[in-house]
């Protein structure tokens, strides 16, 4: 009997290991990049944007359409009509279309490195963010374990009637209270890591195990400047790259209003950008209006674009101004979680050799330990996490994914 | 008629397409320069500017050659006319000022210059995988360009 017992319990233990994955910090980039939903629906959006192109191409094959040709026989003048079928290839705004589906591609390939790189980013922060709400909680449970001896401490105290009874219903209040935090807290952490397997694309089913990182000795670290990383921030940014293949391919639409007398394009576009500048179907006085409208179209572009500057250029301030304060006041931190400890361990050394010591000081020293812990454990988390929205908005190690033409040309092919 | 304007455009328009190209290659001289004056000077952003410039310029180049097949057997006709060994030297980095560029990139582990810059080796190592064997062997044959090329591993022995 006592076998089987051994048998099932090795099953059940090895079920329960079978479903937890051990996750590292590293491991979720490359985990976002393969699995994550929403960087996996973008990606086929790029495909689709791709396949356009190829559409657009063979669109300017001869291609039959029999309705077009039964017309003949009865009127030889729809001959004409026909040069659309026989030869796309010779109605210049097929060729338009074709490069501008070309220049969304490009757009839509930048707005995918966005956008992957963001969830990258959040799905880091996350990590970190989970991390560090484990690290709070270990410093809880520190706090109940002292609450908990200075509480036995003041129940001896009343008993022998060195206390008032109220200081005892006090403690307990504030165990609870404690307590109640460990569980707000613990249900965040764990809310935390379901969104985070969400994100990383891994079944709900599954838990999640977080490998600890090593934190940054930030006395080490050197203070960092805007001028620095400004250059890189706005030449490497996907978000502006992606208005300027947007407006690039704007010089085709002016194409198409002038060459519509030679026939409209049987290509649709890959995007939706532009269709609110109207182009006639063959030569008429619309041409003027349409004109304007794709250089109105211009200028909004271009206002977005400048707009998108100042966020990236307003972001980055704000990063390298976290950071460095970061940095300045680490040692304050420190020496202040040094005293308020040095602080608890005297007045405890007095309250256990039975010092006429108020319980309600070593609470307070409780909770200034705790408070400084707390703050220094934030700071710390804080200068990694402010280190990786900048390496993501100079896009950095795990978000160095290519601008769109620079991964083409290195791949080798379009 | 109108099959025969339509042609004429198209060609018109087609053969201006390459002629900016190659305008475009002639300025890659002018860039290379600027390049070369922010070798002995700090990394500020007017220095990134000018790198930018030129990296990019030879990126765009090798796009427009690698995303149009046309392009390729245009360059294959005309390579010979246009050809000269001075253009290995004028338009691409030695290996020397690469390296000094690239040690300028990193500061506080943070990579800071364009993307072009820390991706030249590709780049170029797509540029001659355009070029037909006779093509490469022109380029080979000035010592200077083969080491160049050699060493940025744009081509192989």
């Amino acid at each position: 009997m006592k076998i089987y017992i051994y048998i099932i319990t090795i099953v059940l233990t090895s079920l329960a290991s079978a479903q937890e994955i051990d996750v590292s910090l590293d491991d979720v980039a490359q985990k976002v990049r393969e699995s994550n939903f929403t960087v996996l629906e973008n990606a086929q959006r790029v495909y689709q944007a791709k396949e356009t192109i190829n559409f657009s191409k063979r669109n300017l094959l001869p291609r039959l359409n029999f309705w077009n040709v039964l017309k003949l026989p009865f009127d030889w003048l729809s001959s004409v009509d026909i040069v659309q079928d026989i030869a796309p290839f010779l109605v210049p705004n097929n060729w338009f279309r074709l490069s501008q589906n070309k220049l969304f591609y490009l757009a839509q390939k930048e707005q995918y490195r966005a956008l992957w790189a963001n969830e990258v980013m959040t799905a880091k922060l996350l990590y970190l963010n989970a991390l560090r709400d484990r690290d709070f909680l270990r410093i809880l449970k520190v706090q109940e374990s002292q609450v908990d001896e200075l509480l036995s401490i003041v129940k001896s105290r009343v008993i022998l009637g060195g206390e008032r009874a109220q200081i005892l219903k006090f403690f307990e209040i504030r165990k609870l209270e404690i307590q109640d935090d460990i569980r707000s807290l613990s249900t965040i952490f764990f809310d935390e890591k379901k969104a985070l397997s969400f994100l990383m694309g891994v079944p709900s089913e599954k838990e999640l195990k977080l490998v600890d990182i090593e934190l940054p000795s930030l006395e080490d670290l050197s203070e960092i400047s805007f001028d620095t990383f400004v250059f890189r921030a706005l030449d490497n940014a996907p978000e502006i790259n992606q208005y300027k293949y947007i407006k690039d391919s704007l010089r085709f639409v002016r194409r198409e209003a002038y060459f519509s007398f030679l026939g409209a394009s049987s290509t649709s576009r890959s995007s939706s950008v532009f269709n609110n500048i109207p182009v006639q179907d063959g030569l008429g006085f619309g041409m003027g209006s349409s004109l304007r409208i794709a250089g109105s179209e211009s200028k909004i572009l271009e206002i977005n674009m400048n707009a998108t500057k100042e966020v990236i250029k307003k972001n980055l301030y704000n990063l390298v101004n976290n950071y460095n304060s970061y940095l300045k006041n680490i040692e304050g931190q420190k020496n202040r979680n040094k005293y308020s400890q040095e602080n608890f361990k005297l007045i405890k050394g007095q309250l256990v050799l039975g010092g006429s010591i108020d319980p309600l000081e070593v609470l307070t020293s409780i909770e200034s330990v705790f408070d400084s812990s707390i703050s220094l454990t934030n700071y710390e988390y804080e200068a990694v996490t402010t280190m990786e929205k900048i390496k993501r908005s100079i896009f950095n190690d795990d978000y160095s994914k290519k601008e769109s033409k620079l991964h083409l040309v290195i791949k080798g092919r379009n | 008629m109108k099959m025969l304007i339509i042609t004429l455009i198209t060609l018109t328009f087609s053969s201006c397409r390459y002629g900016v190209t190659y305008s475009e290659l002639s300025e890659l001289k002018a860039k290379k320069e600027k390049v070369e004056t922010t070798l002995n000077s700090d990394l500020n952003i007017e220095n990134q500017k000018k790198l930018r410039d030129y990296f990019k310029g030879v990126k765009e180049l090798v796009y427009d050659l690698s995303s149009n097949s046309s392009m390729q057997s245009y360059m294959h006709r005309k390579f010979f006319r246009y050809f000269s060994q001075e253009m290995c030297t004028d338009s691409v980095l030695s290996k020397k000022q690469y390296d000094v560029i690239m040690s300028k990139c990193t500061v506080s582990g943070f990579y800071i210059c364009s993307e072009e810059v820390r991706s030249y080796s590709d780049i170029l190592k797509t540029a001659a995988s355009y070029l037909t064997g006779s093509e490469l062997s022109a380029l080979k044959e000035d010592e200077n360009c083969k080491k160049n090329l050699l060493a940025l591993g744009a081509i192989d022995e």
